[in-house]
């Protein structure tokens, strides 16, 4: 995985405490057990972080950390505007 | 009919002198003094505190946790935590719905709101955690701990600033005697040495400005005191009634013998200038304990340091104990933990009945010849205590006194 899943993986174990080794792109927000509360501050941070709008839809019981990943890589490449900060 | 005696179990206390009971309560006896200059006060008038050293939290789903919650909350499910062990208690099998929560908090999540609000300045309302408004309601420490410890009685924060950790165990009494719960959880926590509240207070004229000697500017009833040193703390109590410890096996560590509470209703923030107000809750916290002021063998004062506030307290302890028992305070180690410092003070009672030993006063060679009171000053003081008063007055003129008895 890239440089976005780098992001998402900074992001879960600087804010939300996690270990790497608890994480995998093909894990689920469910499987690392992040509740409705977290998973909207993720998707915050994520906005934050890539300048990526996420909405709630897209951080899911179900979305894994990859399709995550996925998305913000399709975002920068659709749109020079939208870069990582 | 007899009432019930209520007894303390457990207790638990993180404070700027460590993490637990027992370190507190080894630097407290030892009259160390916690005070010293704070990095994040610098600029400001009054630039240093009583922090709590860094701590860690072991479990790792309650480390994902940490970032909803603020300081003043972490503090308090660190306190819990040991207090349900020290109690012998395991919420897994407990009676969750018998189980309250009350912990005091004078001013919720200070930092909180501080840094959130400084963050929308800078970039904007977007840029607002989810978290901000549970991390900083001032009941999120008690409703955080039910949480973590599936404690499913009542449950609420007592707020009445200073005053705070003391109005929460005589909630949890109330709970006790009137049959809604077979165990509280109760205390106090406070994390609010942030620049507004800091300046606030130096505002206010209740801090002391001993910048060039940080760690000697807490002196409760000192000739020459001028103010409060801020700090932070959390501290439970974990309470039963006496038949019920006994009928787990458990022996009380002490009994929270009776509770008593007033309101000087005479000015937001000053005390009358005698105690006089203040001395209806110890008579009314004796009454309920079943005890004359000649049985009461030690106060635990509220002094903070305050000339005012300080002065106050010793003029109504001369005139309610005459017969001098002894007395400490112990904010000059710890500081002043605002909210929670009825509840440090109170675990600090209690081991002082459970172990024949009034800590010293730190910081204090000697009371102001003013004040006719036997202030336990330099070492602490062998004496076995019967019965304690344990003193809390908060701003808004609420006045709390607590009663323990040995076992």
């Amino acid at each position: 995985m890239g440089r976005a899943y780098g992001v998402v993986v900074d992001i879960l174990v600087g804010k939300f405490q996690f270990t790497e080794d608890e994480l995998a792109p093909e894990a689920t927000l469910e499987d690392v057990d992040l509740d409705s509360l977290g998973r909207v501050e993720f998707a915050l941070t994520l906005r934050d972080r890539t300048g990526v709008p996420f909405g709630e839809e897209q951080v899911t019981l179900d979305t894994t950390l990859g399709e995550i990943a996925t998305a913000i890589e399709a975002a920068w490449a659709a749109d020079a505007a939208v870069a990582p900060r | 009919m007899s009432r019930p005696d209520v007894a303390v179990t457990g207790l638990g206390a993180i404070t700027p002198a460590g993490v637990g009971v027992e370190e507190t309560w080894r630097r407290v006896r030892a009259g160390d003094s916690m005070a010293c200059r704070d990095g994040e006060l610098a600029g400001l008038a009054v630039d240093f505190s009583c922090r709590v050293p860094e701590f860690t939290v072991a479990d790792r789903a309650r480390r994902r946790q940490l970032w909803r919650q603020d300081r003043f909350t972490q503090l308090a499910l660190t306190a819990a935590d040991e207090a349900v062990r020290d109690a012998g208690l395991d919420p897994r099998e407990w009676d969750a719905p018998r189980v309250g929560v009350v912990l005091g908090c004078g001013l919720g999540g200070a930092g909180t709101w501080e840094t959130e609000f400084a963050r929308m300045r800078r970039e904007g309302a977007e840029a607002v955690s989810s978290a901000v408004i549970p991390m900083l309601l001032p009941n999120m420490a008690a409703g955080e701990v039910a949480l973590a410890l599936a404690a499913r009685g009542p449950s609420l924060s007592a707020s009445t600033a200073c005053a705070s950790g003391a109005s929460a165990l005589a909630i949890a009494r109330d709970w006790l005697l009137a049959g809604v719960c077979d165990i509280v959880l109760a205390g106090g926590t406070e994390a609010a040495i942030t620049p507004l509240v800091v300046a606030g207070f130096h505002q206010a004229g209740a801090l002391s400005r001993r910048r060039d000697e940080p760690e000697t500017a807490s002196r409760p009833f000192a000739e020459d005191s001028d103010g409060f040193v801020m700090a932070e703390a959390a501290a439970v109590l974990v309470l039963e009634r006496a038949e019920h410890a006994r009928a787990r096996g458990v022996r009380p560590r002490a009994l929270l013998a009776g509770c008593g509470a007033s309101t000087d209703a005479l000015h937001p923030t000053a005390p009358h200038p005698e105690g006089a107000v203040a001395e209806r809750a110890v008579l009314a916290a004796l009454a309920d304990a079943g005890l004359e002021a000649r049985d009461v063998d030690h106060v635990n004062a509220h002094a903070t340091s305050t000339p005012l506030g300080d002065a106050a307290e010793a003029s109504m302890i001369g005139r309610v104990f005459g017969h001098g028992p002894s007395v400490t305070s112990a904010k000059g180690a710890l500081g002043h933990s605002l909210g929670a410092a009825g509840a440090v003070e109170a675990v600090l009672t209690v081991l002082g009945v459970e172990r024949s030993i009034v800590p010293p006063t730190a910081n204090v060679d000697a009371p102001a010849a003013r004040f006719d009171i036997d202030l336990v000053t330099k070492t602490a003081r062998e004496q076995r205590i019967a019965a304690a008063v344990s003193n809390s007055f908060g701003f808004g003129g609420h006045n709390v006194s607590v009663v323990f008895r040995a076992v």
